[in-house]
């Protein structure tokens, strides 16, 4: 690096620890490999609104063991 | 390999073996200098190899009077980062979920490492702290990669450097 920020060492050397591993990158990459790197991505939660804040049961849970529970019982009084 | 505007020139003329050598010599600065910026490995290698696709589809457009061949790349390979990315931002405002999500931001009473305290920069600062301090290239030509003018590249190498000793806690001499 020629290109040294003059007057500034102490910056110099902590810039030059930041050193980046150049993976293998084929020249060429197919569209398939591009749409698995896609969906391989990290991405938020689209749902993140039902998790519940504080430690508790959230609906989520809560309904479908509600919902599976009540089927036994109501084909008790048919 | 030799000067690379002569072999930038001998692909023109039709050697396809010399771009094979452009792309062993370039392809790993390209890739630090977006992986710097973006901190995202399959973002930046796409990148790298929509850089040199883009190379190959116009190569008779380079011509070496007008600039190095190093800095006619990172112009592309900025181009594409930038496009890119503001199409990830389009995405992210009507589709929030499908876009990548970002790190996490630190407590401010952590300190920075160095890859932090780079990716916190305004992105024009970013871009010109890279190109300068990492790949070596003059201001001028620094000015012609990011389009805007040369005060511009100064004042924004001098800001950066400001802000990079304040979240680096590193003393003036």
């Amino acid at each position: 690096m020629k290109n040294k920020l003059h007057d500034h060492t102490e910056l110099d050397r902590k810039l030059a620890e930041y050193d980046v591993d150049v993976p293998y990158i084929p020249r060429k990459k197919s569209r398939w490999s591009r749409l698995v790197h896609y969906l391989a991505s990290p991405a938020d939660n689209p749902v993140d609104f039902l998790a519940p804040v504080r430690p508790s049961f959230s609906l989520t849970s809560v309904i479908p063991v509600l919902a599976a529970a009540s089927l036994p019982i109501t084909a008790i009084f048919l | 390999m030799n000067h690379p505007e002569a072999v930038m020139e001998d692909w023109q003329q039709g050697n396809e073996e010399a771009f094979e050598q452009i792309y062993t010599a370039f392809h790993r600065p390209v890739y630090a200098f977006i992986y710097r910026y973006t901190r995202d490995e399959p973002f930046s290698v796409d990148i790298v190899q929509d850089t040199f696709l883009r190379l190959q589809t116009h190569k008779h457009q380079y011509v070496s009077s007008k600039g190095t061949l190093k800095s006619y790349l990172f112009q592309i390979a900025y181009r594409l980062m930038v496009n890119k990315l503001n199409r990830r931002k389009k995405w992210r405002s009507l589709l929030p979920f499908l876009v990548p999500s970002q790190e996490s931001t630190l407590h401010p009473a952590e300190k920075l490492t160095v890859q932090q305290a780079v990716s916190g920069l305004p992105d024009l600062q970013r871009a010109v702290i890279l190109l300068y301090y990492y790949h070596d290239l003059p201001q001028k030509e620094i000015a012609d990669i990011l389009h805007i003018p040369l005060g511009t590249v100064k004042s924004r190498r001098h800001q950066a450097i400001q802000t990079l000793k304040t979240h680096l806690e590193v003393e003036d001499l």
